[in-house]
């Protein structure tokens, strides 16, 4: 009898129309890592969240310690010792660290809050965690792997025996990841129980015991990631074999695009430059990537380019071979067929309560307007609808809403609503975070079937694979300056090359 | 199972809540006025007391969808109210419709002053507006020095006070608009849903569209019968009606219309998919305040008189009837019709508690009953709405 400290057994979940979860069985063991895989929509959130108590409206039944339990709320999961740590980080950017840490339990005396308490206990956490802040700085001044670390410690604090990371590593760069990993290899060694959840399946592989799959709702396996490849895994989670997630491109490249020089931006209230003096350029039917730690400067970069940035921006700017000067906002450069993707899409992306026409159109309006005023449903539908066929956005109509969406199928949305805008040149910061393999591929084919419009991409990206995979060339990012620029024509940059120049390590 | 029917019979009500608040304060004060409510005179009179207010909230709704407000739109009322009638009273050679124009040139300054204030300068429009508020109750007094002007000629005493003329008999015209209107909703819903079917956006639901195309219809018919039966179709209505299909129409048919909502939704991601943000609050300022002007007329012509307190509290019914026509007070959500319709039953509450003669201190804690039911039923209906959407 193996000793499993928590056991939830034929699961199954509805939600209106759709079954989430169908008969699924997943076991933990004490002190091991058991990582959960599956694409995007397979269930693995819905799991998590009835474990969590956030749902509490299913089927079957769930054993902890061999004790039948049923949590109503997350209030009682976290009691029982569970705690979740979601993707969206649930910290609260306006308080201290500490404050975060104790939020809803706050140890009290005679009615006031025991500060000198909280603060050293706090102290204790972020040192067991090897964690160098102050328990007394601002959460938002902090960056965001030190924010999950924080999550960590607020999670420890509550003594709990089972820690469910959601995607952890997704907003993370490599750096930050694996302090990450090392955390979640000595907490395993003090005996904690660890749900992993990750798309990146290097890491699943690299530090989980125990891999289980979803696709559909359905366990399709659970087996020691001893006996698990990265291929088997892909094949297990999609259900059929994906082989070459890059393929190669052999269009023209053709004249420079888009060309900025001496190009810096600065931080009025951070009293800092973000981007300094940096050169870049990229040509038509060609794929830039820009390589970097998140804070190296990319998506200012970027933006300031796209004329979204507030602030003092400098530079020489180049569109379509010609000198004129910079966006002054992002409507002129969207006019003038120039397009940036933000690589948060909820925040900043999409319209979540609204449907999917809606958020496909909203940046090409102006191209369905007649008789000077009113929108053309019709043709904006039909528009609508030619594009989300073409990307393959999964939904039963164009008029769902987007919030209702898969992380996936909202990157594709954003994805139309980008190229309706018909972009000579497009920036797609971060296109591929924290969706799965299959629509990671998808999303690469329409890179490539971009560029051989002639369109000329620029791919910022954290994940090193896909900057080398998709690029003719890179540009290195650090500390808001271009720290190398490579060749890529022939796919023959490694991962360390880039790696050394975006942490200037040897 | 039975759990599963509640919440249905829930969403249900829900969908539906204008309806049955309508037709619940209808047969209350049906019952307790003995009949006086539903007279053919106090229905007139309830359509014409409830189209300042509504007016106003056609774009008050727009400005809490773009997760704005506008508290000084009393007040902003009251001021136009107060300089037009000096205008005629005081000097009897100006025309009327010079009278309008001054309204609407004031109106326009004043939203621009309010859209460089949200949109440019970026400050909360909840403490510009409440600025805004105190200064145009000072130009009031200012100007009135608290004396009463009266009465209203002219273009401005038809858009509040007058009706449709009759041709050949009695309110024929009225008739034959009211035909007009029914065939010409008919006609359009029918085509859109067509339309919608061919394009594939939705499956064929007439059983869902026919029987709230027959309420519609068989509400239409009363309203249409029962001004026949009095003095026909007034002005007031008719700009009410005509104010809100436009600007509905705008709202869902223009790149403004859209990018109110959008900015409602998430501001941030407007901004990055090329919306001029301030310019477009600019705009939804400036339309707005043409359109309380619109009210302030309306409302000037039918009290045939202008004091210092006209207005006091307007803002507050408009915004109440938006909320209860189902616009988030968050932002990004409601709709035109929808505010108009709310702001209606709110009037017919106040008209309704009047002629019962309520203490009015019970009528306030009446009206704010009813404000917090409306709130709390959509945000009941929201946390319902994330707990089964479907999870990625």
């Amino acid at each position: 009898m193996e000793d499993y400290i928590l056991q939830m057994s034929h699961i199954t979940k509805e939600f209106p129309g759709v079954k989430a979860l169908d008969d699924v069985t997943f076991g933990i063991r004490r002190g091991e890592v058991h990582a959960l895989v599956g694409e995007n929509g397979a269930g693995k959130s819905t799991l998590m969240k009835i474990l969590s108590g956030e749902h509490t409206d299913y089927k079957g039944e769930i054993l902890l310690d061999g004790q039948k339990v049923r949590f109503k709320g997350i209030k009682q999961s976290e009691a029982a010792g569970i705690a979740i740590i979601h993707q969206e980080l649930g910290l609260i950017q306006t308080l201290n660290v500490c404050e975060n840490i104790f939020l809803g339990d706050e140890v009290c005396q005679n009615g006031t809050i025991n500060w000198d308490f909280e603060y050293k206990r706090s102290k204790e956490l972020l040192d067991n965690l090897n964690l160098k802040v102050n328990p007394t700085t601002r959460v938002g001044n902090l960056g965001i792997g030190q924010q999950q670390q924080v999550e960590i410690a607020k999670a420890l604090n509550k003594e709990c025996k089972i820690l469910i990371l959601d995607e952890p590593t997704a907003p993370l760069p490599e750096d930050d990841s694996e302090n990450l990993l090392r955390l979640v290899r000595e907490l395993k060694a003090q005996g904690m129980s660890i749900v992993f959840i990750s798309h990146k399946l290097n890491e699943v592989l690299d530090i989980a015991d125990t891999i289980t799959i979803l696709r559909d709702g359905q366990t399709i396996d659970s087996r020691p990631a001893a006996e698990h490849t990265e291929d088997t895994l892909v094949s297990g989670m999609v259900g059929r074999e994906i082989t070459t997630r890059f393929e190669p491109r052999n269009c023209e490249i053709g004249d420079v695009m888009l060309k900025v020089s001496d190009w810096s931006v600065y931080d009025g209230i951070n009293d800092k430059w973000i981007v300094q003096d940096v050169d870049l350029e990229v040509r038509a039917g060609e794929v830039v990537g820009i390589a970097g730690m998140i804070g190296a400067g990319r998506t200012e970069l970027a933006m300031s380019i796209f004329g979204a940035m507030e602030g003092a921006v400098s530079g020489k700017f180049e569109y379509l071979g010609k000198e004129r000067p910079r966006f002054k906002n992002t409507s002129e450069a969207i006019k003038n067929g120039l397009f940036y993707s933000s690589e948060d899409r909820k925040r900043y992306g999409l319209v979540l309560t609204s449907d999917i026409a809606y958020n496909s159109s909203l940046s090409s309006l102006g191209k369905f307007v007649r008789r000077g005023f009113f929108i053309n449903r019709d043709e904006e539908y039909v528009r609508v609808k030619e594009m989300a066929g073409k990307l393959r956005v999964k939904t039963p109509s164009i008029l769902q809403r987007v919030g209702n969406l898969s992380g996936g199928n909202q990157q594709k949305v954003c994805l139309a609503k980008a190229l309706m805008t018909e972009p000579k040149v497009l920036i797609l910061d971060e296109a591929t975070r924290g969706i799965d393999i299959g629509a990671k591929t998808e999303i690469y084919q329409l890179i490539n079937q971009m560029t051989e419009q002639g369109i000329a991409v620029i791919v910022i990206s954290s994940e090193l694979p896909e900057v080398l995979g998709l690029s003719d060339r890179i540009y290195v990012m650090r500390g808001g300056k271009i720290s190398g620029e490579f060749s890529n024509k022939e796919r023959n940059i490694t991962q360390e090359e880039i790696g050394m120049a975006a942490t200037g390590g040897e | 199972m039975t759990k599963n029917k509640k919440f249905d019979l829930f969403g249900l009500f829900y969908k539906n809540s204008l309806v049955v608040e309508t037709v619940i304060i209808f047969v209350i004060f049906q019952i307790l006025t003995k009949g006086t409510f539903m007279t053919v005179a106090n229905m007139s009179n309830l359509l014409m007391q409830g189209a300042t207010y509504s007016i106003i909230a056609i774009t008050m709704c727009l400005v809490i969808i773009t997760g704005n407000a506008d508290l000084s739109a009393g007040r902003f009322l009251g001021m136009l109210g107060i300089i037009a009638a000096i205008v005629i009273v005081n000097h009897p050679e100006i025309p009327s419709w010079a009278a309008l124009l001054l309204v609407y040139v004031i109106a326009i300054v004043a939203g621009l002053w309010h859209g460089f204030w949200v949109g440019y300068m970026k400050l909360p429009a909840f403490i510009i507006t409440l600025a805004t508020q105190l200064l145009f109750l000072g130009i009031n007094q200012m100007l009135s020095g608290g004396r009463i002007y009266g009465p209203i000629k002219g273009i401005i005493a038809e858009m509040g006070g007058g009706y449709l003329p009759s041709v050949v008999s009695k309110n024929d015209t009225t008739l034959i608009v009211g035909a007009l209107l029914i065939a010409a909703y008919l006609w359009f819903t029918i085509s859109k849903e067509r339309k919608g079917l061919k394009q594939g956006l939705y499956e064929k639901r007439w059983g869902k569209v026919a029987p709230k195309m027959a309420a519609i219809c068989a509400l239409a018919v009363f309203v249409t019968v029962v001004l026949y039966q009095h003095r026909g179709f007034a002005y007031a209505m008719l700009i009410l009606l005509a104010l809100a299909l436009l600007i509905s129409h705008i709202s869902n048919n223009t790149k403004f219309g859209r990018y109110i909502y959008a900015i409602g939704g998430n501001k941030d991601a407007a901004a990055l998919s090329g919306i001029n943000v301030s310019k477009e609050l600019l705009k939804l300022y400036v339309l707005h305040a043409v359109v309380v002007a619109t009210a302030a007329m309306v409302c000037l012509g039918r009290l045939n008189s202008a004091t210092t307190s006209t207005g006091n509290g307007y803002e507050f019914t408009a915004i109440t009837g938006c909320v209860v026509g189902g616009t988030a007070i968050t932002g990004g959500r409601g709709t035109v019709i929808g505010a108009v319709v709310g702001t209606m039953i709110m009037a017919a509450l106040d008209n309704g508690m009047s002629l019962l003669n309520l203490d009015p201190s019970f009528q306030y804690i009446v009206r704010s009953a009813v404000l917090l039911f409306a709130i709390s039923l959509d945000a009941f209906a929201n946390n319902r709405k994330t707990k089964t959407v479907q999870e990625a």
